[in-house]
């Protein structure tokens, strides 16, 4: 049984006519111990899929139009406030972008860490268990750092101490939104490479949401690209990103930097996301797509595996001059 | 928001560092450390009786002694020393003003962060609610509060039986209880927009969803989260406060609604040297100047404390 499955969720911000459809018809499946990349720009939905796995989204707006969330076989949409508090930590933890945000000004963060094992393990909120957790991700002299306050830690430190804080309740699932976009480039390394080295040692689950293609490559098993509210292309890791068969897919890695290519400009995707409710009629990347048909315009493509395991939402994924 | 980190840590060395602060503190601490000792001083013969006609109060004439001389700032139309009687009505005039600033800051804050933090209708229902206390006059309202609570004189002696010297002996009348009550029921809706306002921020930062992403309640969100973020704003607030509640308390002795007599507050002592004020002003200078120096200290050190909370707002 997969421990996150996502079925057909749909989540709208406001009411009625309104009504602005985030999250259109997303579904994803995790098993435990796997690494799902959720990729997608600004805007195409992933942060909003990611705080609905914990249900965690402000209602209002956002409104749940329709769907399941499954977590470890129960429904995330039909849980009890005190269910929900259970899951929250204690199934799935969270980290955020920000970390310096993320962790509260006025509070030491070894009190902090202890919070959260209050929340869920009552029996270990000591400061031994502090400093084991704060050993495990990696910071150094944790008996001294335990009692610094956050603004007197780097942007990586903070980080590694939200990473602690989020592990503190021992979750089956680590939900990581776009952890390292704050960090510059040699913490987002280090910062991936303890994710990775925290999944081997606990044996949990992360969905890793971001918007760049390489951190996905070093650490994901699986990888979904969103577009507008939707899934465009799903397919294992090193397979999709080898060989993107979705036109916006394979647009997103020609606009990764190289170093080994002498180019005077930067690939980009022309246009933006479209803005939430002014979608295009029938597929919604074709305003933008460098293919599209007149036919694109038409009627809004399925989404449909094209191979196996490789799950694609453009018809003429398979056309030659999709092949270049 | 920078300066918030660590707030407590950090606040007490700037208070001193503060020109603004320190002179308000430096005002308080004298007018508190001379209130607490009053009765000491009077025990020890250095200062008059606050209550009772001293024996040469007044001239052979029957008239008060003007300032200077043998009363430093001379005597009412009683005979009582003005000096004791100043000193005596800080007392009131401070312990009323800190306990109504403290009953005002319990409501506002609670009303503030009930009303922005869950918003909707509760938020509706809260600030129109608060918004109707503001529209009455603050003095109007207490007047109506005096008629609805008993403020006649009966006096609880609030001393220790362990402590052999009086030192702290507080005679806290009936009437100083309700007039703290009335004074902090009449003042708390100024706190409550400033506090919903920071909590409607406080609510939205991601230290809140962090803390709701590990499974933390509504109330442990509130009082966790964001209450400990509120305090350096809660402080700079209630000093200030007490400015008002000060005001009010004398402006309602003034009117002779206040703490009984023949208890000293300075706005009874107003009153009561109004009629002879041409004659012997320093009936109602002496206590009208207590009143401006003690709000003028308060508002020194809110004002000295906001610019150390938020450094941006220094002039």
């Amino acid at each position: 049984m997969p421990l996150l499955e996502i079925r057909n969720l749909q989540i709208d911000f406001g009411h009625g006519l309104k009504a602005l459809r985030a999250v259109d018809g997303v579904a994803l499946s995790l098993e435990p111990g796997k690494t799902l990349g959720l990729v997608g720009e600004s805007g195409s939905g992933k942060s909003v899929t990611a705080l609905a796995i914990a249900r965690l989204l402000a209602c209002p707006p956002a409104v749940y139009a329709g769907g399941e969330i499954l977590l470890a076989g129960r429904d995330v949409l039909r849980l009890r406030a005190a269910e929900l508090r259970q899951i929250r930590g204690g199934l799935v933890s969270y980290v955020f972008q920000e970390p310096g945000a993320s962790l509260n000004p006025v509070f030491r963060i070894g009190g902090q860490i202890k919070e959260a094992l209050q929340l869920h393990r009552p029996e270990a909120a000591t400061d031994a268990e502090v400093i084991r957790l704060l050993k495990l991700v990696g910071i150094p002299a944790p008996e001294t750092r335990m009692k610094s306050y956050p603004h007197e830690l780097s942007g990586g430190m903070q980080q590694r101490v939200m990473i602690a804080m989020a592990l503190a309740p021992q979750p089956k699932l680590l939900v990581a939104d776009e952890p390292t976009t704050a960090l510059d480039v040699t913490i987002q390394a280090q910062i991936i490479e303890l994710l990775a080295q925290l999944r081997q040692q606990l044996g949990m689950a992360i969905l890793l949401i971001t918007h760049n293609l390489g951190i996905v490559g070093d650490i994901a098993d699986d990888v979904a690209v969103m577009y507008a509210g939707q899934i465009v292309e799903q397919g294992p890791a090193h397979d999709l990103l080898q060989r993107p068969l979705h036109p916006y897919t394979q647009a997103l890695m020609k606009s990764v930097p190289t170093l080994a290519a002498d180019a005077e400009r930067l690939t980009t995707i022309s246009g933006q996301v479209p803005r939430l409710g002014a979608f295009p009629t029938g597929c919604r990347f074709h305003p933008r797509c460098p293919v599209a048909r007149p036919e694109c315009s038409q009627a809004p493509p399925p989404l449909a595996e094209v191979e196996p395991r490789r799950w694609v939402r453009c018809p003429y994924w398979n056309s030659p001059s999709l092949k270049a | 928001m920078l300066s918030n980190f660590g707030f407590f840590k950090t606040s007490l060395q700037p208070v001193s560092a503060n020109r603004l602060a320190a002179a308000g503190a430096i005002i308080l601490i004298a007018f508190g450390l001379l209130a607490l000792a009053a009765p000491m001083l009077t025990r020890m013969h250095l200062l008059h009786a606050p209550d009772q006609q001293d024996e040469q109060g007044l001239d052979t004439d029957g008239l008060p002694h003007p300032a200077g001389g043998a009363y430093l700032f001379g005597t009412d139309h009683l005979g009582r020393d003005v000096l004791s009687r100043v000193i005596y009505g800080a007392r009131v005039s401070l312990s009323v003003g800190i306990a109504a600033m403290l009953t005002a800051t319990v409501i506002g804050v609670a009303v503030g962060l009930l009303a922005g933090f869950y918003g909707g209708k509760l938020d509706l229902v809260l600030m129109r609610f608060t918004e109707m206390n503001m529209t009455v006059p603050a003095i109007l309202l207490a007047i109506a509060f005096a008629g609805l609570l008993d403020i006649s004189g009966r006096t609880i002696h609030l001393h220790p039986a362990w402590l052999p010297w009086h030192f702290l002996e507080f005679t806290l009348k009936r009437g100083a209880v309700s007039v703290f009550l009335i004074v902090g029921f009449v003042c708390w809706p100024g706190m409550v927009r400033v506090i919903r306002a920071q909590v409607l921020a406080l609510k939205e930062r991601e230290f809140v969803l962090a803390a709701r992403s590990l499974g933390a309640s509504d109330s442990r969100i509130i009082l966790r989260s964001i209450l400990p973020n509120l305090l350096p704003t809660v402080i700079v607030l209630a000093v200030m406060s007490t400015a008002n509640t000060i005001l009010l308390e004398a402006g309602l002795g003034y009117l002779g609604i206040g703490v009984p007599p023949p208890a000293p507050t300075w706005g009874s002592m107003i009153s009561e040297g109004q009629p002879y004020f041409i004659t012997y002003p320093h009936l109602v200078i002496v206590p009208g100047l207590a009143i401006v120096l003690t709000v003028l200290a308060f508002n020194l050190l809110g004002q000295g404390l906001q610019e150390i909370v938020d450094p941006k707002q220094r002039r």
